[in-house]
């Protein structure tokens, strides 16, 4: 093999190893800055968010042509009838964090392996736990030390627990959001 | 609690709508359902076999100047593992980082074309090395054994029931080198056991165990070694009984100093200790304690005995006549790689065009110099990139759990490649004294291999459990 090749392929790995150490890199900062095709998605998933007023007149214009196309926006005045689908946390350690509702049952407490963990010492290992009844889901207190209580009445036979309620375990407090 | 399968999903999607207009309007929803790391994982997978067989065309036209079947030998096994690793991520762990398998093989595969080039340099001058086929099997092996993880540990978190099981683990394959019998002495280094003529480096999985323990025993401890004691010119000192644990583990790494003579080794354990102590407590004194007790250490061993004393001179002064030329802790080597890395220069000879072989054990100690030979600077920061990628993977993980278990095991695993990374490449360029630790992934050598797959799988495990924690949302009111 001539010299000349030679150089062409060993210019071409070096190349080559260059190349895929951007894509890697390519694919660190979509991960922390999020692709376009992921906010088109949620602007378009999002009725709410196009038909506010403060948005620039592009959006609305184009929330004119799609509000035809997208399915019948779940009624506002109602909150009862929403179905939930994330479990958002309104104060506490983790506060700002929410939960998606992909389960059939929700354990609460300070055991690490609870589907929410609590660390708080008012909390106990087994807290509380949640169970979905055909969309409904039901607040159900395992024998804490300290209580759960739904906006602050203490929980002691399995309740129902709706959306615009909050429920409060030690210091963190949460709510099911739709 | 099982999750419904994408499939079912898409096409719960597709049936919910019967327009076809809201199908076009859904189409965004049906592509977030699929795991997009996956995808970009396969794809860089494939990325990283056509630039494996790359490496070993290249390594086969400039040494023997044409190309033999026994490239495919090479490239298949890893190629079929790797394929099967992706396959069972997608079913195991569908949500797992979609990096960490691409790096780890792209740097696994490196070294596996550089040593196969040590082995037919070797040949041509009539040796019979075959390292390079027995690193692919031990590549292989390491692979199964981070499929295995995947497979069969459901959550990470069962390994905190057992941290006490695993500091016994670990502190016994630490010493399990100076036992009669099964030890065995290297180069002055007492790191490997041999049985039954295999030889192992037990403090390549030891590391795995302490960091499982150091994580479980500091999310327990961690009130207690965070809480403040007294102040003393303007530092808060640790209340003294805290302080216990840091001096058990100070002692442990200098015994390992004495008794194995491998700075490196107690180096790395006691880096890895200090960092999870200052990640768990966040308070920097430990930090700044710890390094210097074990500088003060380090410097009255190489004062007090001989060997230890013997490679810091090698390290000082390598070039004099000396130590170039001594019997025991000779510089011979390290003098050798340093001209290596010199004749590579910015650009390298590339693959298959230096000297690589010149330099003792260029594959495993001195696999850092071969690549930086005949890949040059440029090469050599591809690598130092791809470990920099790999490491802020694992960071990234860990920043994104909120229990601390998860967060503690995830720095500790990651950090403890960077650490093992930054000891080896500074003894090879200088920056440190010489030790016996391996490059990780690079190096022959399958004691490594498999610890270090071992923690890719780990960590795959823990941020494929991410899913089902709390997610960090901006709340709009």
């Amino acid at each position: 093999m001539s010299d000349l090749a030679l150089f062409i392929v060993r210019a071409a790995f070096v190349v080559i190893l260059w190349i895929f150490i951007f894509t890697l890199i390519s694919v660190v900062r979509s991960d922390l800055f999020g692709q376009k095709l992921v906010r088109r998605v949620v602007k378009a998933n999002s009725p709410k968010v196009l038909s506010s007023p403060v948005l620039p007149q592009a959006a609305v214009r184009a929330s004119a042509q799609t509000e035809l196309l997208l399915p019948k926006a779940p009624d506002s005045n109602k909150p009862s009838r929403v179905v939930p689908d994330r479990l958002l946390i309104t104060a506490g350690d983790k506060a700002g964090y929410q939960l998606k509702l992909d389960r059939r049952e929700i354990t609460i407490g300070r055991a690490e392996t609870s589907d929410l963990v609590i660390d708080d010492e008012f909390a106990s290992t087994n807290h509380a736990r949640l169970v979905k009844l055909n969309d409904e889901w039901t607040l159900q207190d395992l024998g804490s030390t300290n209580g759960t209580f739904l906006d602050g009445v203490k929980v002691t036979s399995p309740v129902a627990f709706k959306v615009g309620s909050e429920v409060r375990i030690g210091k963190t407090a949460f709510e099911l959001r739709g | 609690m099982s999750r419904p399968s994408l499939l079912q999903r898409a096409t719960s999607v597709i049936k919910d709508q019967t327009d076809p207009h809201t199908i076009t309007m859904n189409l965004g929803r049906l592509i977030r359902v699929v795991p997009r790391s996956r995808n970009i994982e396969a794809s860089l997978i494939f990325f990283v076999l056509g630039l494996y067989a790359f490496e070993l065309a290249q390594v086969q036209l400039s040494t023997i100047a044409k190309i033999t079947p026994e490239l495919l030998a090479y490239w298949w096994p890893v190629a079929l593992l790797a394929l099967v690793f992706h396959i069972v991520l997608r079913f195991k762990a569908s949500e797992a980082d979609s990096l960490m398998v691409p790096i780890g093989l792209a740097l696994n595969t490196l070294g596996i074309s550089e040593i196969y080039r040590l082995d037919i340099a070797n040949t041509l001058t009539g040796g019979q090395n075959q390292f390079g086929s027995k690193q692919v099997v031990w590549s292989c092996i390491a692979i199964a054994m981070a499929i295995l993880v995947i497979w069969l540990v459901p959550s990470h978190l069962f390994l905190r029931r057992y941290i006490y099981i695993s500091m016994v683990i670990g502190v016994g394959l630490l010493i399990s080198p100076m036992l009669p019998l099964i030890g065995l002495k290297i180069n002055g280094a007492q790191l490997w056991i041999s049985i039954a003529g295999l030889t192992f480096q037990p403090g390549e999985l030891a590391k795995i165990a302490l960091t499982v323990f150091f994580a479980g025993y500091l999310v327990t401890h961690r009130e207690s070694l965070a809480a403040v004691g007294r102040k003393v010119l303007g530092l808060r000192l640790p209340q003294a009984r805290d302080l216990g644990p840091i001096l058990l583990i100070w002692l442990a790494s200098l015994m390992v100093l004495v008794l194995q003579r491998d700075l490196g080794t107690s180096l790395l354990y006691f880096g890895l200790f200090l960092v999870m102590i200052y990640v768990a407590t966040s308070r920097s004194i430990y930090a700044f304690v710890g390094l210097g007790i074990f500088a003060t250490g380090a410097f009255l061993a190489s004062r007090l005995l001989d060997y230890v004393g013997g490679r810091f001179d090698a390290w000082l002064n390598p070039f004099s006549d000396l130590h170039y030329n001594a019997q025991i802790n000779s510089s011979y080597q390290l003098v050798q790689g340093l001209f290596a890395m010199a004749h590579g220069g910015i650009w390298g000879t590339g693959l298959g065009g230096g000297m690589p072989q010149i330099v003792p054990v260029a594959e495993s100690d001195f696999i850092i110099s071969s690549l930086g030979e005949e890949l040059g600077l440029v090469g050599l920061f591809a690598i130092f990139a791809l470990y920099l990628l790999l490491v802020s993977r694992g960071l990234r993980i860990a920043f994104n759990h909120t229990d601390d278990f998860s967060k503690l095991l995830a720095v500790g695993l990651s950090f403890v490649i960077a650490l093992q990374t930054f000891i080896v490449v500074g003894g090879v360029t200088r920056v440190v004294p010489l030790t016996g630790l391996t490059t990780p992934f690079l190096a022959a050598g399958g004691s490594s291999l498999l610890a270090n797959w071992i923690i890719i799988g780990l960590l795959l495990r823990i941020s494929d459990s991410l899913k089902n924690q709390p997610q960090q949302v901006v709340v709009v009111e």
